[in-house]
């Protein structure tokens, strides 16, 4: 099997960014996450979450639910369908192109 | 962050996170002790002969009774969901922020090869241990512990792809205790009672003994 080099210059860049591909891999896991959790777990500071959130968000592959539980402002995210085919395809093209690596 | 994302570990431990404080297995335990109860209700001479007797003497009562008991068993498997979340988002996720697991966590393969168990044990179960076709009794232990078996498998594939070894020990040991029921000399209504006994148990030892290492690390955390 031989390489495709440019197979890593078509993967998608807005998943491709390591704080939006933390962020989309934690939402795979599950239906739904609040913005502390996302924090907690991909040990990103605030600012870059939210900025990184915004921008999945304006590229149509989360949806982001402001509400209050209580007393308390809560905001969630999750995969939009889009999303969740962009995450796979992208560890698909991902996975294809370190295999080939390997092989050759 | 670490510039390095390990992708699958992400994922894994979001989805392992509704595992790990054994609430979901004793919520399991209670509809197997439910299915169970059900079950062996359905199977039990008493239960077929108040049926026989409704259904000829009142259709419409035994139809309303019959969808009293569904909705029942949904109202006590969702109920004891939504209380399960509430707690979880009050108590044990208050620090470490709340997730809406995945509606279905097992994998269409694993379901797929369960399915294939399941009629692999049913056939060969049959096959060798239904001498008499008119033998329902043996006929309905086959079926009861080929499902105990796939169901088993169903939790020991979680266990390995989420990294939970405890739903391993409860895949292989309530597994292999449900196709234990083959061979045993029990009517239909009572392996219907000692599978969901076996699944109950295994499931609520496995539940507590998650939920009291839950708690105790949210002690040490607190203190």
């Amino acid at each position: 099997m031989t390489t495709d080099y440019t197979l890593p210059t078509k993967l998608d860049r807005m998943v491709h960014n390591p704080s939006r591909l933390a962020i989309m891999a934690v939402l795979a896991g599950c239906e739904r996450a609040d913005f502390t959790f996302l924090e907690q777990v991909t040990e990103l500071n605030k600012g870059t979450l939210s900025k990184s959130l915004s921008a999945l968000e304006e590229a149509g592959y989360i949806e982001i639910k402001k509400e209050f539980k209580g007393k308390m402002p809560n905001t969630s995210a999750r995969l939009t369908s889009a999303g969740r085919k962009a995450f796979k395809a992208y560890r698909r093209q991902y996975e294809a192109f370190l295999n080939s690596v390997e092989e050759d | 962050m670490d510039s390095k994302v390990n992708l699958g570990g992400l994922t894994r431990r979001t989805r392992r996170m509704e595992f790990e404080d054994g609430l979901n297995d004793m919520q399991n335990a209670i509809v197997f002790a439910l299915v169970g109860l059900l079950g062996a209700f359905f199977l039990s001479p008493a239960g077929i002969r108040f049926y026989m007797r409704a259904l000829l003497a009142n259709r419409e009562l035994t139809l309303i009774a019959l969808i009293g008991m569904f909705g029942l068993f949904v109202l006590v498997t969702f109920g004891a969901r939504r209380a399960i979340m509430a707690y979880r988002r009050r108590v044990l996720w208050k620090d470490k922020g709340t997730i809406e697991p995945l509606r279905w966590q097992v994998d269409s393969r694993a379901s797929v090869l369960a399915g294939a168990v399941w009629l692999v044990v049913t056939i060969s179960g049959l096959v060798l241990f239904l001498g008499d076709p008119m033998d329902l009794d043996s006929g309905m232990r086959v079926v009861v512990a080929a499902g105990g078996v796939a169901t088993g498998l169903i939790y020991f594939v979680l266990g390995h792809t989420l990294n939970v070894p405890r739903y391993r020990w409860v895949g292989v040991i309530a597994g292999v205790l449900s196709a234990g029921l083959i061979p045993l000399p029990l009517t239909g209504a009572a392996s219907w009672l000692v599978f969901a006994a076996i699944w109950t148990s295994v499931l609520l030892i496995s539940g507590l003994s998650a939920l009291r290492r839950t708690l105790g690390s949210l002690e040490r955390s607190e203190a």
